[in-house]
């Protein structure tokens, strides 16, 4: 018997140390970046950037480091910027000498290469962002998300967590410019007065024009990931449109004692959260973020990321108008169909998701259907041959 | 009952060698007076008899914050006894709060919890220096407008602190190691720990991440919490405010709200 546990043991080991994966992340830390701001002025950053064959782009916030659940994970900084630099594994409880701390662990001079890894052990969000000189370097851009995923790129939070569909990474961040037009005049690091507020690098209209921040298409039900960093000097705060659940799952690479439902979720610096998010009715709304200083709660600036949600979790979406329309609409629920090929099934659910009126098979032409229902929004579901068709519809009545 | 002595002294102090001196009013346990404000440290049910000594040129008087104790008005140069009892475990702050004193330092910290083996005090406060004289000269402040340059634990910035054995946690793999924090200042701070996560046992406060385990953790203003680390490594790393502004010391870094610990095999 004991063999019998002796070799169990050892294939579930061989087992677990064969399927992990070796990552490798070369960069370049860089002091000579060119970000634009939404009002349209540049602003010169710092940061780290990923050395590709092809090409390399000086981005902020720097390049995202993924891995997933298991994987050991090396990264490399070539310094060919003219100071002094490290990379701080925020949250990954590194040993002392992967630690990026100048003073404890190691500082990569200029012209040096230095050398960092990891076993990644617990997914979730994380940060990396250069320890020199912590206040300025990272002010200036030095920082970049850090996402441990769940084994073989699996969509759950962590092994038997929730799945999630789709989602997205909010990394907020505050600018004082005059520390980028000239980092030699700061002066005192306590003149901090940030007049540029960033999601992921963009504000404003830079974050409307981007789908891997704004939640564009998404669908009632649907369970979509949020991944929060704040790598600021001052607090983030979330609200959410009553539409949606939000519930905390997830801090600081942990899984929370229990799922928190919330509107409102204020990120402290250097904390990430991982949040499962479900639209619960069409809307086109936004999610308020306030950026406000560690003194008094005082609000700095606002911004909005927009979402919006135009179909149902688990019915298709929608195909071109001339396969079939549905008029008027909005309308009494007394429709007319114009359909070019034959409807097999014709079925109506509530913006929960839940079936509540079907109808027969419709040849192709132009027929007229009754729905009895009461006032509201639905998703009309024609199944076609070869797949289905859903249109959104409002009823009210006459 | 415990008996303990709280002088209040006035004196000059320093955040860092060779930066501006400027006045301060500290709740010391000895005549002699010193930045660092009294720590009393009590068992649940004890009541606290503090002997005042009032050494300063003006009253003074205290509360604990949000309990609702009061001690007697003592007046320049004059002593009371105060009484003071807890009945739940938990982190207490006394603050003479008229005329803004608690900003000029006279605030401090009672812990009121089980004896542990090893555990480590660290009051964050912040500390505007060319302020206090303004206070003392009865100029209006509001705190809105307060611009600190000096951050501290134990009312010192790093690396004084590093001589604070209070302060500097030390500790062996798989110690539980319990860390009493009180926010005496006026901002929020967000604690994070190098090389560790650490489990927040009691807030002082309705803190919905009671029992998370976390690197980086809000404490807000007047907020008292308690760490457990039990650490799983060893190693020399700092525990600091993530607000990296705090992690400064007139105006340079590194200093500040920022604290470099050992964990040994």
């Amino acid at each position: 018997m004991r063999k019998l546990l002796l070799i169990s043991s050892f294939c579930m080991v061989f087992g677990s140390v064969s399927a992990q994966v070796k990552r490798e992340y070369t960069f370049d830390s860089f002091m000579d970046g060119i970000s634009l701001l939404h009002t349209g002025d540049s602003m010169n950053i710092w940061g780290f950037q990923r050395l590709r064959p092809d090409t390399s782009l000086k981005l902020l916030p720097s390049p995202t480091i993924y891995c997933e659940l298991g994987d050991t994970v090396e990264i490399t900084v070539i310094n060919t910027s003219f100071e002094g630099h490290t990379i701080h594994l925020h949250g990954l409880d590194v040993d002392q000498a992967n630690d990026g701390v100048p003073s404890t662990s190691f500082f990569i001079q200029p012209g040096q290469t230095g050398r960092y890894s990891f076993i990644a052990t617990h997914t979730g969000n994380y940060l990396y962002h250069c320890h020199v000189t912590s206040v300025m370097h990272v002010q200036l851009g030095m920082y970049g998300m850090l996402v441990v995923a769940g084994p073989g790129g699996q969509k759950e939070m962590y092994p038997g967590g929730p799945k999630y569909v789709k989602e997205y990474a909010w990394l907020g961040a505050e600018i004082d410019k005059s520390w980028h037009d000239d980092y030699t005049s700061i002066g005192s690091f306590t003149n901090f007065f940030p007049d540029y507020f960033h999601v992921s690098g963009k504000s404003k209209q830079q974050i409307w024009e981007d789908s891997a921040i704004s939640i564009y298409d998404a669908r009632i039900n649907e369970p979509i990931l949020i991944r929060a960093f704040n790598i600021g000097f001052g607090i983030q705060e979330y609200i959410f449109p009553s539409s949606l659940t939000v519930k905390a799952i997830m801090s600081d690479g942990r899984v929370l004692p229990s799922q928190v439902q919330l509107h409102t979720l204020r990120l402290y610096p250097g904390e990430r959260y991982g949040l499962m998010m479900w639209p619960g009715s069409f809307t086109q709304d936004s999610i308020t973020v306030n950026f406000r200083n560690m003194l008094r709660d005082q609000l700095w600036a606002t911004d909005k990321i927009p979402i919006e949600v135009n179909g149902v979790y688990g019915i298709e979406k929608e195909l071109e108008e001339e396969i079939l329309s549905v008029f008027p609409n909005p309308g009494s629920g007394k429709l007319n169909i114009r359909t070019q090929t034959e409807i097999l099934a014709i079925e109506l659910y509530d913006v929960h998701g839940h079936l509540v009126w079907t109808g027969h098979s419709l040849n192709a032409g132009d027929h007229a259907i009754t729905l009895m229902v009461s006032d509201g929004i639905y998703v009309l579901k024609c199944e076609i041959d070869g797949g289905a068709v859903t249109k959104r519809i409002m009823v009210l009545s006459e | 009952m415990i008996v303990d002595s709280l002088f209040v002294n006035s004196g000059m102090v320093q955040m860092e060698f060779g930066g501006p001196m400027f006045p301060y009013i500290s709740p010391n346990q000895s005549t002699t007076f010193e930045k660092e404000a009294a720590r009393y440290r009590i068992l649940p049910g004890d009541t606290l008899r503090l002997m005042i000594f009032n050494n300063d040129n003006k009253s003074h008087s205290f509360t604990i914050r949000g309990g609702g104790q009061s001690s007697p008005v003592i007046p320049a140069g004059n002593s009371a006894s105060w009484d003071v009892h807890f009945s739940n475990p938990g982190i207490y702050q006394f603050a003479d709060e008229s005329d803004h004193n608690d900003v000029l330092g006279l605030s401090g910290m009672i812990i009121v919890w089980r004896g542990l083996d090893h555990e480590f005090y660290w009051s964050l406060r912040e500390h505007q220096s060319d302020l206090n004289a303004n206070i003392l000269a009865g100029q209006p402040f509001d705190p809105d407008d307060f611009a600190p340059d000096y951050f501290t634990v134990n009312e010192k910035s790093h690396p004084e602190v590093q001589n604070d054995s209070a302060a500097v946690i030390s500790g062996k793999v798989g110690d539980s190691i319990y860390i009493f924090l009180s926010n005496q200042g006026l901002m929020d701070h967000s604690i994070h720990f190098h090389g560790y996560h650490i489990q927040l046992v009691y807030s002082s406060i309705n803190n919905w991440q009671l029992d998370w385990i976390k690197d980086s953790l809000p404490i807000k203003a007047q907020e008292s919490q308690i760490y457990l680390l039990v650490p799983h490594q060893e190693g020399t790393f700092p525990v600091h405010d993530h607000n990296l502004v705090a992690t400064t010391i007139g105006g340079n870094a590194p200093g500040g709200m920022l604290v470099l610990f050992t964990i040994d095999p």
